[in-house]
């Protein structure tokens, strides 16, 4: 090597280090984690409107909703009366007359965080100063976030297809940073889910794709509920010995896919699908893009029934 | 073979027990003398013995070792193809049992919520599906009239 070459190594190195720290560092997996901690202790009210463009056409609601003490209130805005409270394990649907159904899980363990996070860029929405994030899976930007730089609550969020088009945004589309009036003194006795250590080991695999089963608990006396998570996109796996029967589902659709049919439907940020094993009936309820709906699924029990032998054998096993 | 046949006036049963031997000596006799006189009588005979001498040249199964130790060695075929058909039937009669007790179970109808409920509960510990919890039914929500819902 020349005195020369030696020379522009020398200044290359020193470029090097005086250039790293000015261009935009990206923001760490515990950055991310610190904007969701303040989303969900933030305290607000406003309307928000969900829309989600699947392969059967546009899906969208509208809400209103309002967080206090880590608890979303949400309701269609009749009468003002809450329609869903959620928060803490806890889930609850009060129906106009009353009458209310409830679930709450008394076990879980943190989801793992597979996304890198882009730096945080400064946006406006709605006349608020916000923060916007870009999560990235595989090389692809799967996930836009919109944060308050006031309040930290999450104003915007969309999903992303693997081609970069959008596939559910959900946004704020009025919002006031007070806190909010809640409804009180409405008690409701709780279905509780409890952790499941004997379930089927072939229908809930550790890993499918890059989704991690995180726990499973009991669900429908013999029937179990696994949840999976990448990080960011969730779905729970609901197994019974039996089958499902989806005749009360009016939107329910056959839909074939690499191993065999399922039936399919969307719901606002959702999507379900049931479909008959070996092993017996399954169903995938969660709010994954359609791409990701396929990878999943090529993870799980291929459809079809069990055969009368197969059923004869089940017995001895 | 004639088709006529006077009741009451033939061997009848005393035939098949003439040919086992089963016939004590005057018995026997007696059934000798009617058969040189009858031709119904001895069409009778003459049917029996060719039905039993079919029946002989019929092979021997081999029964399953387990009926064996439990059957004697020298049952007629007709008899074995009995006990056969009887261990088909009784075969046959536990696979079906089974088949009920392995029916494919309970059948869940869904009406939509289900699956809500509990993937919802579930998801609000999480902290990155807090504040973008989706609604949960459309029953519950204003649904926007975007004029392409499908």
């Amino acid at each position: 090597m020349t005195h020369n070459h030696r020379l522009r190594l020398m200044v290359a190195m020193v470029a090097t280090i005086l250039v790293i720290p000015t261009l935009p560092a990206a923001a760490a997996e515990g950055d991310l984690a610190s904007y969701f901690e303040r989303a969900a202790a933030a305290e607000f009210s406003g309307d928000q409107v969900l829309a989600c463009n699947t392969p059967v056409g546009l899906r969208d609601s509208a809400a209103h909703l309002a967080q206090r003490d880590g608890v979303l209130y949400i309701s269609a805005g009749v009468d003002g009366a809450p329609a869903i409270s959620a928060g803490a394990g806890m889930l609850a649907i009060t129906g106009p007359a009353g009458s209310a159904t409830a679930v709450q899980v008394v076990a879980a363990t943190e989801p793992p965080v597979g996304y890198q996070i882009s730096a945080a860029k400064e946006v406006t929405y709605l006349q608020r100063s916000a923060d916007e994030l870009t999560l990235t899976t595989g090389g692809k930007a799967r996930v836009r976030l919109t944060f308050d730089q006031g309040t930290g609550a999450l104003l915007r969020s969309e999903t992303l297809n693997s081609d970069g088009s959008v596939y559910c945004t959900t946004s704020m589309t009025s919002f006031v940073s007070s806190v909010p009036k809640v409804p009180t003194g409405t008690s409701v006795a709780a279905r509780k889910l409890e952790k499941d250590t004997d379930f089927p080991a072939e229908v809930f695999p550790v890993k499918i794709g890059t989704f991690r089963r995180l726990d499973v608990y009991g669900w429908n006396n013999d029937g179990e509920m696994g949840y999976y998570s990448d990080g960011f996109f969730a779905f729970a796996l609901y197994h019974i010995p039996g089958q499902f029967s989806v005749t009360d589902i009016s939107d329910a659709r056959t839909w074939t896919g690499e191993l065999g049919k399922y039936s399919r439907w969307f719901r606002p940020g959702t999507v379900t699908l049931v479909w008959d094993t070996a092993e017996g009936g399954m169903a995938l309820h969660g709010d994954l893009p359609v791409d990701i709906q396929s990878a999943v699924l090529a993870g799980l029990p291929a459809p079809g029934r069990p055969s009368f032998f197969d059923r004869i054998l089940s017995l001895f096993s | 073979m004639s088709s006529e046949r006077p009741l009451a006036l033939h061997l009848g049963e005393v035939v098949s027990a003439y040919l086992d031997g089963e016939l004590p000596p005057a018995e026997r006799r007696r059934a000798e003398t009617h058969l040189a006189g009858c031709d119904f009588c001895r069409d009778d005979l003459t049917d029996m013995m060719f039905v039993r001498a079919r029946l002989r040249a019929m092979p021997m199964l081999e029964l399953p070792p387990e009926l064996r130790s439990k059957a004697p060695a020298t049952i007629p075929i007709y008899r074995r193809a009995r006990l056969l058909v009887g261990a088909a039937a009784a075969a046959v009669t536990m696979v079906l049992a089974l088949a009920a007790m392995a029916s494919p179970g309970e059948v869940v109808a869904l009406s939509g919520n289900e699956f809500s409920l509990t993937f919802g509960a579930r998801a609000s510990l999480d902290q990155n599906q807090t504040g973008r919890l989706v609604p949960l039914e459309n029953l519950f929500f204003g649904e926007v009239d975007s004029g392409v819902n499908g």
